[in-house]
């Protein structure tokens, strides 16, 4: 059991809670706001919220961990998202200047390997691949640029994605 | 290891926002609790990754673009060549340091409802071809982009791209389309 319901967690615990969660609530920050540095401040700013409510000993039931972190993500998601709308409407308002361009990461990952597997696939496989991860399209958006039906790129895409995994992968 | 409560393709599902609400939060629930699918996701969110990011740099293979990809291009600022070609048309072209060449090839006539392929003659006299390339059917043509590196390889000459519409066993000339290209200095 990662806390004993009714008692404050010790630094192992906490550390094991960490261990657990922070990459659950990357995903779910990546997921919801497609920004890297969004997801690592979610990251910091659920597990303080929940810490907080553990070391008040406001977590009874410990069984319902995993949806209290998750409830904790959506409320705090929910609110940055509205934030962002404000922030938004505030700067084209009064005409701010566009955001730099997002400098790559600096885990530059094998783009020769990522070169090599794109072109193995098929063409359709391949736009569609770069419509999903790159210009975050919905399969309904994509079958319609594409004249496809919703469920024929949702099986492409699939297909696609593990050909790619199992390519760039490959020893 | 895998998790047996969740089919493969929910993962990409969930990522690409295809999941209606009742499903992506039931899902989350599940990944929240799991650890088989919460490495299967990072697995995915890899991928997604090194796809963004080599787009956005140009390390991709060539690729055929739909308007949304030009527009997401263009609103990263990727620096992107654009040439837009009719047919029996010749435009010139240059290496140039930019991340992508777009040539943006116009249909004359409807558009194919069948199957459409590609093919360059490159000045060296290399054919690339491209089967059952998507047609961009907002705009009416088929946006071929290559990536900068392929752009600057070309040496200085004619490309002469061809397109041909394909039923079956019956094939039927769509039109050609000229690039005259001068290589970097």
């Amino acid at each position: 059991m990662l806390v004993s319901p009714w008692m404050i967690p010790s630094p192992v615990e906490e550390e094991e809670l960490y261990r657990r969660f922070a990459r659950r609530i990357r995903l779910y920050g990546l997921r919801h706001l497609r920004d890297a540095d969004g997801a690592e401040d979610l990251v910091q700013d659920v597990l303080l919220l929940v810490l907080g409510k553990l070391r008040a000993g406001e977590v009874r039931d410990v069984d319902q961990l995993p949806s209290f972190v998750l409830g904790t993500c959506r409320m705090l998601v929910r609110n940055k998202i509205r934030g962002e709308a404000r922030r938004r409407a505030l700067l084209e308002r009064f005409e701010a200047p566009v955001s730099p361009i997002e400098p790559p990461s600096e885990l530059r990952l094998d783009m020769t390997r990522l070169a090599e597997c794109m072109a193995k696939l098929s063409e359709r496989a391949r736009t569609i691949t770069v419509l999903s991860f790159y210009a975050d399209r919905s399969s309904t958006e994509i079958a319609e640029e594409m004249w496809v039906s919703p469920n024929n790129v949702r099986v492409m895409r699939h297909r696609a994605l593990a050909a790619l995994q199992q390519c760039m992968e490959a020893p | 290891m895998s998790c047996p409560n969740v089919t493969a393709g929910v993962f990409v599902d969930y990522w690409c926002g295809d999941l209606d609400r009742t499903a992506t939060e039931a899902f989350e629930e599940h990944l929240f609790a799991c650890d088989a699918c919460t490495t299967e996701a990072e697995r995915l969110v890899a991928t997604a990754k090194r796809v963004r990011e080599g787009t956005a740099l140009g390390d991709v293979a060539s690729l055929i673009l739909t308007r949304s990809a030009i527009d997401r291009l263009r609103q990263d600022e990727v620096p992107v060549r654009h040439y837009t070609v009719r047919e029996g048309e010749t435009v010139p072209c240059q290496a140039t340091p930019d991340h992508f060449s777009v040539v943006h090839l116009r249909l004359d006539g409807p558009t194919p409802r069948t199957r459409v392929d590609l093919g360059v003659e490159t000045a060296r006299g290399e054919i690339i071809r491209y089967e059952d390339v998507p047609i961009n059917h907002l705009d009416g043509e088929i946006s071929l982009a290559w990536p900068g590196d392929m752009v600057r390889a070309q040496p200085s000459g004619v490309l002469t791209i061809t397109l041909t519409e394909v039923a079956g066993s019956e094939k039927r000339l769509l039109g050609q389309y000229k690039l005259a290209h001068s290589a970097a200095d």
